[in-house]
């Protein structure tokens, strides 16, 4: 799994310069002087709600751009992409986990990671193997495959969002309050998997949460209202 | 098709094709609604399409090479369709005496008298003349040709037309017998003095195949002894007697005339509308085809544009249902945003899925139209004289269902541009 991340590994995977970015004309929601993430890093991001914890993942996996300044990825500089560019390298490098609703409803979970794996651009033959794999390493039987998502516990739902979001092995694992619609038990689970598989496929993890709880195993804890300039209006 | 075989679909267009089926499969209800509304006013706008080209053609194939109908004075619209397509009555007759008269005409080559009336299980029966086997003709000039038998020659013999044996099943010496008066429930019936068939003609896909047709002497014979619409028991007259009296016919209904040329037209036709002894009218079959053709021609327009409404109406219902169905759709656009789907994509899907209603829509209504366009030709053929045919595919219905496919994606915008927009902006469900 390892060999696809082969591609030269900068030493810094993540680079903020001089970021700003507000939704509406007048505040800014952020604003990021200067912050680098080192490659194979987990790194997790905390504040509280409404502080723009969400905003900027969508801001570094392309989904927004920010009013100025430069957001840097695997050494490209994803602010002087166009709207495609940002897309096609989103579906390459980097594997997005949401709080919930992960999955497309009526596709089956098969069909799921198959259309990540579609868009990552991987025309490899083992798709299925690969997939058969990973929900062996997430411990789910494959008979699931078949399953539509939304037939699926909550619990396993999210753990098919972790094998479609490295389905392509991305340098990058972005992973929004992932737990929040799981029990407690479930939610150690599922943080437990996400930290060794995300390990094992060498992807940098940047992880958010208001949770500290869950912060026990990552390499670094970063405080977003402590990164960030804006005179945040956390509630 | 190939898509379908495949198993891993990796191809974009197979990607996309797999996605909007399922999205479609998953909202099956709505989607079946849509695609039966859709469905149902297509095939009201092909149908309508259909019977209207098909109508025109059979009206104009039902009668050629006649110059002049001649009947009771009365509107040509009406002289034609009860003398031609045997729709409505005629109201008044006119006499032997005219006929003759008119008939002897230097300038007349042939005359067919028509005696209207009776029937036979719904299907009209037409005194006439032999001539009319020889000198009428339908279609681009076809002459009337027997499948079996022979014109009547015996007063009691009677020829049918090809539909009204293929329906009843009758065959060469079976004996029927006539009613009085029109239409399936008639109850006086003519069972004294039965006929012999004789003839049976080719189809001709006019009225033709619908008449029975015997001897202006039949007619009369049946009639001996009736007066005013009703037998009078009183003087009985038996088929064998009937034979013994003058069969002269004292009126018939009208008649058709064949001119040695074509210039004594107009001339002949004022003489007959200023004959003196009788108000009669004289019409050229083609000028008042021509009115007809006026007078549908706006309810065809009238017809067409509620069709193309009521189409509009189901396409701006697919919409709709497209539309309402994007909220509930945010969190999927939002995933496919995540693993790399362009904004095009999301555009592209709700357009996909639109066309794929409609396709089903088209699809629904072809087989529909296939299977109702064979009963409704027995329908209109039984009761308009109309025969339209069973095939409605033609270029025109393929420009039409192309047209009904631009409708559909350009209506199909109106959601899919709501999508694209959507899916540019951030994922806010996860905010
Ligand atoms: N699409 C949007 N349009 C306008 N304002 C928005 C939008 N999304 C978020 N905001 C605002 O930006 C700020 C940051 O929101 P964001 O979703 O990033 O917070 P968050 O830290 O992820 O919060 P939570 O922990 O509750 O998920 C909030 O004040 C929010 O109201
Ligand atoms: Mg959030």
């Amino acid at each position: 799994m390892v060999q696809s991340n082969a591609m030269t590994q900068p030493e810094t995977v993540l680079e903020l310069e001089d970021v700003c970015f507000s939704y509406t004309n007048c505040q800014p929601v952020l604003s990021i002087p200067d912050w680098q993430v080192r490659a194979g890093q987990q790194l997790f991001l905390h504040g509280p709600s409404g502080c723009g914890k969400t905003t900027l993942l969508n801001l570094l996996t392309g989904m927004l751009t920010p009013s100025h300044g430069s957001i840097r990825l695997l050494n490209e500089t994803l602010t002087s992409l166009s709207g495609s560019q940002r897309d096609r390298f989103r579906a390459h490098h980097i594997g997005v986990v949401f709080q919930q609703f992960n999955l497309i409803s009526y596709l089956s979970v098969a069909d799921n990671i198959r259309l990540a794996a579609h868009f990552g651009k991987r025309r490899s033959k083992n798709i299925d193997q690969d997939t058969a794999s990973l929900l062996e390493q997430l411990q789910m039987p494959t008979r699931l495959l078949k399953q539509r998502a939304d037939n699926l516990s909550v619990g396993q739902q999210q753990r098919v969002a972790i094998a479609r979001a490295l389905i392509n092995h991305p340098e990058i694992l972005v992973v929004d309050e992932p737990t929040s619609a799981l029990d407690e038990a479930a939610g150690e689970a599922f943080m437990k998997l996400l930290l060794s598989l995300s390990r094992a496929n060498n992807s940098t993890l940047l992880f958010v949460s208001h949770d500290h709880r869950l912060a026990a195993d990552f390499d670094e804890m970063v405080s977003l209202p402590e990164l960030n300039r804006a005179n945040s209006h956390a509630v | 098709m190939k898509w379908l075989a495949c198993r891993n679909l990796t191809g974009p267009i197979a990607m996309l094709f797999k996605v909007a089926l399922q999205s479609l499969l998953n909202r099956r209800m709505t989607v079946l609604l849509t695609v039966l509304s859709i469905a149902i006013s297509i095939f009201v706008l092909l149908g309508v399409e259909h019977v209207r080209k098909e109508a025109r053609e059979s009206f104009g194939r039902t009668v050629s090479g006649v110059d002049l109908i001649v009947g009771a004075r009365t509107s040509q619209l009406n002289l034609l369709l009860y003398s031609v397509f045997r729709i409505g009555n005629a109201t008044n007759n006119i006499t032997w005496q005219s006929y003759q008269t008119l008939a002897a005409n230097k300038a007349v080559a042939w005359a067919i008298p028509i005696s209207l009336g009776d029937s036979h299980r719904g299907y009209r029966v037409m005194g006439t003349s032999k001539d009319y086997f020889r000198h009428f003709r339908y279609g681009s000039q076809s002459p009337l040709v027997f499948n079996s038998g022979q014109a009547f020659d015996a007063v009691f013999d009677v020829v049918l037309g090809a539909e009204v044996a293929k329906k009843l099943n009758y065959k060469i010496g079976q004996q029927l017998v006539l009613s009085h008066g029109l239409g399936k429930t008639s109850f006086t019936k003519h069972d004294d003095k039965p006929f012999q068939v004789v003839g049976i003609l080719e189809a001709t896909g006019t009225p033709v195949d619908q008449t029975l047709h015997v001897s202006l002497a039949g007619i009369e014979a049946i009639h001996i002894d009736w007066q005013n619409g009703v037998q009078r028991p009183s003087m009985k007259i038996s088929a064998e007697q009937a034979l013994q009296h003058d069969l002269t016919p004292k009126n018939i209904t009208a008649f058709m005339l064949g001119l040695n040329s074509k210039m004594a037209t107009f001339r002949l036709q004022r003489a007959i509308n200023d004959y003196r002894y009788e108000p009669l009218v004289a019409i050229l079959p083609g000028v008042a085809l021509a009115e007809l053709w006026q007078m549908m021609s706006t309810m065809e327009k009238v017809l067409l544009l509620v069709s193309l409404l009521v189409l509009l109406a189901s396409l701006i219902g697919m919409a709709t249902m497209l539309l309402a169905s994007m909220r509930e759709r945010y969190p999927e656009i939002s995933v496919l945003r995540a693993i790399g789907a362009r904004p095009w994509f999301i555009f592209t899907l709700i357009e996909l899925e639109a066309l794929l209603i409609s396709v089903a829509g088209i699809a629904v209504a072809l087989s529909a139209l296939t299977l109702s366009v064979a009963q409704l030709q027995d329908y209109l053929g039984e009761h308009y004289g109309l025969f339209i045919s069973r095939d409605f595919y033609s270029a025109d219905v393929g420009f039409l269902l192309l047209l009904v496919l631009i409708a559909t994606f350009t209506i199909a915008l109106i959601p899919a541009i709501n999508a694209y927009r959507r899916s540019v902006g951030a994922n806010r469900h996860n905010s």
